[in-house]
């Protein structure tokens, strides 16, 4: 995170969801630290990450939410959806099961989140292409049909990891200008009060845990 | 919110979680239910900040880690016992319970993090004791210096 950081205009609560070992953790890890983290252990529950990002010219701290994979933790992860501006909702390229789960962590998402919440599909792994097992056709398909973004990605590399998040990010922005997202109402999108015509001060040196 | 230790939950969602809890400890459906159950109001428990909970959360969290054989979901509960243990302030206990998890896993990123959060929250809650025995030295302070004026007063009267 860089240093005077704290101005920004808009909080995005993001949720990153999919089978265990799709690489949902090393993508946020990506994300965040700019670096592959090998060897990762299973997340256990929830792990949390954040970054300051610009979106037209606003920033915007992208607070995400990273859930574990794992099926026992699936009914208390639930309780972390509720209030995702965007969900991340991860496969593996190299593992065809993993993608055919995604239609259950769709109905999830779509469950418990809103119906404005921005979903995008991750097929992530693409650095393994010689051991594909969906094609970028086939997932490219399920994605409109369910009026999804998509996008393959590689945590490893980092191919593409950039672009899904601040994708999302672009796309929760344009329904808030489109007025699509009632910022009064809308969950998972705080603006910050020193930027919303608000009267409070800049908030300069606050806490980066008072969010 | 960015720790572990200032995640919350609802009252709604804990309340959800221990009506499934007890439903499934009357009657369990199957044993895989009943752990799946007791550990996630266990959890939900342990993201409160109620002493009692938290205690809660540690005693369900203790049978299921003593009646599971999977290395993997042992890890998880002593790590959410663990959580449970700084929020109350049981540093030894909590720091014996990261340390032998680091043992196993020394570079889960997950547990170094709470390590280090625990950490600046044991540092914290030191500070504040050392203020407060600073205040009683300064009383203490003042106490001695009236008792010498009045040592001196005492001998200045001879």
């Amino acid at each position: 995170m860089t240093s005077g950081a704290y101005n920004y205009s808009y909080i995005f609560k993001y949720i990153i969801i999919g089978d265990m070992g799709v690489g949902k953790s090393c993508l946020l890890h990506q994300f965040t630290e700019k670096k592959f983290m090998a060897d990762c252990p299973h997340t256990i529950g929830v792990e949390f990450g954040t970054r300051i990002i610009e979106v037209s010219g606003q920033k915007v701290k992208l607070q995400v939410w990273d859930t574990a994979g794992q099926e026992r933790f699936r009914a208390v992860t639930r309780s972390y959806y509720r209030g995702a501006a965007g969900a991340l909702m991860v496969y593996d390229i190299s593992r065809r099961s993993t993608y055919n789960h995604l239609s259950s962590w769709l109905t999830d998402a779509r469950n418990l989140t809103s119906p404005n919440t921005v979903i995008f599909m991750i097929g992530n792994k693409s650095d393994l292409d010689s051991q594909r097992d969906v094609t970028f056709e086939e997932a490219k398909q399920f994605a409109e049909e369910n009026g999804l973004m998509f996008l393959e990605c590689s945590a490893k590399t980092g191919e593409n990891v950039e672009d899904a998040f601040l994708e999302t990010a672009r796309k929760i922005y344009e329904n808030i200008q489109n007025g699509v997202l009632d910022l009064n109402s809308a969950e998972g999108v705080t603006p910050k009060p020193n930027s919303a015509g608000g009267a409070a001060p800049k908030a300069e040196g606050r806490s980066d845990c008072a969010c | 919110m960015c720790s572990i230790l200032e995640d919350t939950i609802s009252t709604e969602d804990l309340e959800r979680c221990q009506l499934q809890y007890e439903k499934e400890s009357e009657k369990p459906s199957n044993p895989e239910a009943l752990e799946a159950a007791q550990f996630a109001y266990a959890w939900g428990l342990s993201r409160t900040r109620h002493r009692p909970s938290l205690r809660l959360a540690c005693q369900l969290l203790q049978s299921l880690f003593l009646g599971t054989k999977d290395e993997t979901a042992k890890r998880d509960y002593l790590y959410y016992i663990a959580v449970a243990k700084v929020k109350l302030a049981e540093y030894e206990d909590a720091f014996e319970y990261i340390d032998g998890i680091l043992k196993v896993e020394p570079n889960n990123h997950q547990v170094r993090q709470l390590r280090q959060e625990a950490e600046k929250q044991r540092k914290r809650d030191g500070t504040v004791g050392v203020a407060i025995l600073g205040g009683a030295a300064a009383i203490v302070g003042v106490g001695a210096a009236v008792g010498a004026a009045i040592g001196i007063a005492k001998l200045a009267r001879r």
